[in-house]
This record gives C-alpha cells, structure tokens and sequence, in this order.
C-alpha cells in the first residue's frame, strides 16, 4: 500500500508530491468563508482506477507483471489528482482574476506582473516566504532565463527589489491591522 | 449463535455490570426504574427500584453469581439482606407509599435447599403481613434479554465480527468506539438508507442496543474500567437520542427510559473512579518505566472526569462526600500539572475550567482560559510539523508522532497534521473569554487569532449530530477580517444557540459535555459556548441571544 501511494504522488508530478495529504474523516464537502463573507464550497471528489487480469495472464502474472500493472493504476490516480488540483486553481483564480495570459514565449513583464498578482509572506526576520511555482519544461526552460536577465540587468533587479518592497509594505501593513479595536 | 454470547455474558458478569442491562430489561417490560444507583441516599436492601405497569412499587435486590449456584448456606447469609428488603418501606419519593413487591434477583442458579429456605422465609414474612419475594434467576434473565435484545441483534457477518472482537478484548483498553458507533447505528436503523421505524420496534431497539452496550462492555465492567464504560454508555446515549431525531419519533416517550438508566450507570461509574482515586496518593499505572509517556494525559482526563462529577452533583444536588475536598486539596488535582497535548484534549480542559469557576472566586479559572487559548493559537501556527493534532486525533496519534520524532530509524505511522494554521477550538476559547470580560487579554490573542483558519464541522440534521461520522455535513473553514471591533466579537460571544444539536441532548448539558469528552470533534464552537453558558455563571455581556 505504502508503495502504491509513493508511485502515485510520484505520478502527480513534481510540486504536488510534496504536497502533504492528509484525511478529512466526515462531511461530503469542504467549504472556506472568506474575510470578506465569500462562501466557497469544494465537494469531495472521487478518483479511481482498476485494472484487468486475464485468467489467461495468470500462469505468466510474476512480480513485474503485477507491479506493470500497479504502475499503471497509479499513473491514472496521480494524473486526475493533479487534473483535480489544477481545475481547482484554475477555478477560483478565473473568480478572483488573478490571471496573468503569456502571448507566446513568458516575458520578465509577464514574470512580475503574476508576482504583483500574488500574496507573498515573510517570517519574523523579515524574510519572504516565496511561493513555489509549478510549471511545466517549457515554461522552466524560460524561466531559467527570465531568472538570468534579472540577475544580469540592474534596471531589472531594482525593479524586482520594488515588487518585493512593495509587498512587504503590504504584508507589514497587514499584520499592523490584526487588531481588535473599540 | 447470539443466544449463546448473551448466555455467555450472563454467566461472566459482576452484580454490578449486569444492573444496568437489569434495569433496561425491567424499563423495556414497562417499569418505571426510579433507583438503580449506589450512590443516592442509602435504599436499604434494595439496589433497584421501580414502578410496575400497575403502578405498584417494586424493590429489587441483585446478587451476581456468575455461572455458580447458590446454596442453603450461602442463602442463609443473604437472609438479612432479604429480610431489609421486604421490611424496610421504600423511602424514594418518586416510588409510590404503601407496600411493594420484593425480588432477588441473581444470574445464578439456586439451589433446591436454597429454594426451600426462600419459600420458608416468605412464609414467615407473610404472617408479618408482608408479601413474599419473588425470585429472578439466570433462566428468566436469559428469557427476558433474548426476548428484548437478542432477536434485534445484527446478524450480518460484518457487525457480528464487530461484536465479538469487542467482546475479546482484554478490557483494559480504551473504548472502541468507533467498532460500537457500527453496531449501534445497524441496530438502531440511522443508516443513511434506514426507513423510518415505527414506535414499537424502536423502543425494543432502543432496548436492544442497551443489552448490546452492556454484553460488549462486560470485560470493560470486570477490569473496572470505568473510563471505557462511561465512553460505551455515553455513545449509546446519544445514539438513541439521534435514532428518535431520524425516525421522527418522541424522544421522551420512547428512549428517554432507557437513557435515564444508563445516566445513571455513567453517574455510578463517575463515583467508582472517584473512590478509586481518593485515597491514592500517587496516580502511577502500570509499568513505571513508561507510564510517564502517558501519565500527563490520563492525568487531565481523570481531573476532566472527576471536574464532570462535580459540575453533575452540583446540578443535581447529589452532593459526594469528599469530591469538593479532594478537588480542592488532593496534591495530584493540582491544574499546574495539566498538559494540552492536542485539541483533543480541550473539551477536558474546559471541564476542569468550569470545575475551576464554581470552587475558585479569584480569576485564577479566568486566565487558566487565557493559557489554554494561547496554547491554542502558539501551536496552530507553529507549521504542519509541531501543531497540536485536530479533535479527530486521539493521544495514540500524538504518541506515534512523538516515536517517529524520537525514533526516526523506526517507521511509525503517524497521520499527517493538517495543513497548519487552523483550529477547531480557538473561536470557542476566545468567546468564553469575551464573557469574562478580559478585554485587555482578547487583545493581546487577536492578532494571532486572526491569522488562523477556524474550523468546525456543520452536520446536516440534529441526528447528524449524534454519529460518530456522518457525510452528512461540510466542514467549514473561516477566515476572520483582521480588524474587529470589540463590540463585534461581544455579539458573536453572546451567541448560546447550537447548531442543529437535538433538544433532548440539549436539555441534558452533562450529557453533552461527556459527549464531548468522548468525541471532541463534536464540541463545536455553537456547544461550547452553550455549555460555557450553563456551567459558568460569569458574564460580562448583554443578554445571551
């Protein structure tokens, strides 16, 4: 069992296997209220998979050959997790509009302009708590390069130094208000 | 095949553990149980008492004889039990005056000397104009338990294998409750795809699954566990008030019997546990290598426990010799001692901190909230690896957890946390708090209190409410604005009204607060503070709305 679980976080991909589980024992939902009152409701949803032995497979069905088939399960759970996962964020990012549409090949704009869009932490020494981005080996590959013009342009990092001022302002102003007045 | 367990426990059991299932036996053939516990005014030769049908008095004098038979000897040393038993006029007041009808009763066997000696006493007695003893031995026990509780019983293999295994186990254990909420629910018929039952076949359920709780926990009865006894009879309590909310059917008319005599079997094993404890001075179990790794929590549940025979004898009036100064005095009932291990452990918390208002007029129960509500937040925001488990995690989850720390060559399956930087608990413990008027300290929880996510689990129907698990319901979790205003959080601590919990289970807070106890994920915000209202007189508010 404890094998079959580790193939299928493996299976969700990198980002979402660290992703610790963890069991909600009752209720057929889940559901998040909001600061602002806003009410959302996420069902639970099922995934499956099962697979077929033959009778006729059975005189041939060794260790590889169940585990072939285990594998293959496992492939299947881990990808609709994930599809599950992802048409969740897609969901509740169209809602809120924190959409950042790339034209083509992701830009440094593109990059800062999604950085805008998120919240971003800092712990007690002041340091960010930076999200972890999930891409794909497209979007990593251009990434890598956005990562490196910043690094190599001053224009670009004193423009990054800005965001992430800009955000820790916001950040501070926020816990400035965790206050119970009157 | 269940003939056979019943038989089999009937010839295992104490006096003391067939008393209950007696008295619901008694109750489900249309007595009244008025009496059925050890630790009200003294009823002389009589450990139960009811009203008949007819409406005539009835005393009742248990002697457990498991599997042996009782001879003229032994007999003759009963005979001025017996004999208190027909003299002594019933004093309890909901017993009606006049003369009543005497039993012995024992699951044994009597002798046919034993026989003659009775018929002899009774005719002596009736020249004293009293009316003989009637006898109820294993036989007519049997009858009546097969008749009343065994026919209903499942016969699935599935709840038949959950029957067994409880009644093998050791009894030393905690009590399974999880094994008990599946027969429960089969007997009583609150599965989801159950129909209604009629009035009839419910009260024999109800009955039924009375005897059931009784058989499964013999073991429990024998080894003295009072712990797991109290957790079985809480659970069948509920059970049958959740069944009357399904069915539609009057809870007073139809459960409200057989719930009467379990509370009173719950009161009873209160007080055992108390005499228990007494006179210890040193609260140790076990093996002394390794009961520190669990004294600190069986600890806070005894202090929770005996807190709760407090709260109950103040309510009913039933005063405890010695409880007040055992709790006040005793250097083990110290609260400095008292150990959150878990959210699973506020409900005990909050008993001892109700305990701690009624005996204790400084603010020391006020900031022994303060401590437990920063407790609460510092650990839920500790990160996913050091917060505290959730109500559904019991202290076998924190103890794996503490192994795999300690040990991590070795693979203990400890469940994951959840994701951090929520509580179950904190909105509760805040608004008791409100109530007590410590703005300053309400001010000082805010900021950490309004970081976190506040969870609670809203059950669809009050008979939702009364399972151990239901799909019935969401579990929601809300984020508080940042700012609040003090007014704003005096309103929503003014709140007493609880959502969808049954009236019956309402009107009885002891209940509800053990219930809680057993099951703390079912102490939600809405109980708490309902609870918070009838044991702790403070408030510092308007009027509860």
């Amino acid at each position: 069992m404890e094998w079959f679980r580790s193939r299928v976080s493996y299976h969700v991909g990198p980002g979402l296997s660290d992703i610790k589980a963890y069991e909600i024992p009752e209720g057929r939902s889940t559901a998040f209220v909001r600061e602002n009152g806003d009410f959302e409701e996420n069902p639970m949803q099922q995934i499956s998979a099962d697979f077929e032995i033959m009778t006729s497979d059975v005189p041939h069905a060794d260790f590889p050959f169940i585990k072939s088939k285990l594998e293959d399960s496992a492939k299947s759970m881990g990808e609709q997790q994930a599809r599950m996962f992802f048409d969740t964020l897609e969901k509740a990012t169209t809602k809120t509009g924190n959409v950042v549409k790339a034209r083509g090949r992701m830009t440094v704009d593109d990059f800062f302009q999604s950085l805008e869009l998120i919240e971003i932490s800092f712990d007690e020494l002041g340091r960010p708590e930076m999200p972890r981005m999930v891409v794909g080996q497209g979007a990593f590959d251009q990434l890598k390069e956005i990562d490196k013009e910043i690094r190599e342009s001053a224009v670009l990092r004193s423009q990054f130094d800005e965001i992430m001022t800009k955000k820790k302002r916001k950040w501070l102003a926020g816990e400035a208000a965790r206050k119970l007045v009157g | 095949m269940l003939e056979r367990l019943l038989e089999n426990w009937l010839d295992n059991a104490s006096e003391r553990s067939y008393q209950s299932p007696f008295c619901q036996m008694l109750s489900a053939r249309g007595h009244k149980v008025v009496h059925s516990t050890r630790h009200t005014p003294i009823e002389l030769g009589k450990d139960v008492i009811s009203v008949d049908p007819d409406g005539g008095a009835c005393a009742f004098q248990l002697k457990g004889n498991p599997g042996s038979r009782i001879t003229a000897n032994a007999f003759r040393e009963l005979v001025p039990q017996l004999n208190q038993l027909v003299h002594f006029a019933i004093q309890h007041p909901s017993a009606p005056a006049g003369p009543h009808k005497s039993y012995f009763v024992t699951n044994g066997v009597m002798d046919e000397d034993a026989q003659f000696s009775l018929k002899a006493l009774n005719e002596n007695n009736a020249a004293l104009g009293h009316g003989p003893i009637e006898l109820i031995e294993r036989g007519t026990l049997l009858r009546w338990g097969v008749d009343l509780g065994a026919s209903l019983w499942p016969s699935e293999l599935d709840e038949l294998n959950e029957i067994l295994n409880l009644m093998v186990l050791d009894g030393s254990e905690e009590f399974p409750v999880e094994r008990l909420d599946r027969i429960l629910t089969s007997v009583l018929r609150v599965r989801e795809t159950d129909k209604k039952l009629k009035a009839d076949d419910f009260r024999r359920r109800v009955t039924s699954s009375a005897l059931l709780v009784g058989l499964v926990s013999g073991r429990f009865a024998n080894r003295k566990n009072h712990w797991a006894l109290i957790s079985a009879w809480v659970l069948f309590c509920v059970h049958a008030i959740g069944a009357s909310e399904k069915h539609s059917l009057s809870y007073s008319k139809n459960a409200s019997g057989a719930i009467e005599i379990a509370l009173s079997e719950i009161f009873d094993r209160l007080v055992f546990l108390f005499d228990e404890v007494k006179d210890r001075e040193c609260w140790v179990e076990g093996d002394i290598m390794v009961d520190g790794l669990f004294y600190a929590p069986r600890y806070l549940l005894l202090n929770a426990l005996l807190s709760v025979l407090y709260l109950w004898s103040n309510e009913s009036g039933v005063e405890i010799e010695g409880l007040e100064e055992l709790l006040r005095t005793h250097p083990n009932s110290s609260h400095c001692k008292l150990h959150v291990w878990g959210e699973f452990a506020v409900p005990q918390l909050l008993a001892v901190h109700w305990r701690l208002r009624l005996l204790d007029a400084t603010t020391f129960p006020d900031y022994f909230l303060v401590d437990l509500l920063g407790s609460v937040l510092r650990s839920a925001l500790k990160g996913e690896e050091a917060a505290f488990y959730g109500p559904y995690e019991d202290y076998s989850h924190h103890f794996l957890a503490m192994m795999s720390r300690e040990f991590p060559e070795r693979k203990f399956e400890a469940p994951n946390r959840s994701p951090g930087r929520v509580s179950f608990f904190a909105e509760a413990l805040l608004h008791l708090l409100v109530r007590t008027g410590m703005k300053q300290s309400c001010k000082n929880a805010w900021p950490n209190y309004s970081r976190l996510g506040h969870c609670r689990f809203v059950p669809d129907s009050p008979a939702d409410y009364c399972l151990y698990r239901t799909k019935n319901g969401i579990e929601v979790t809300t984020q508080v604005q940042p700012t609040s205003t003090w007014g704003d959080l005096q309103e929503s601590a003014r709140s007493v009204q609880l959502e969808n919990v049954p009236k019956a289970l309402a009107e009885r807070p002891i209940l509800l607060l053990l219930y809680g106890i057993v099951c703390p994920h079912r102490a939600t915000p809405s109980v708490i503070r309902f609870l918070g209202r009838k044991f702790n007189p403070c408030w510092f508010l308007g009027p509860p709305n």
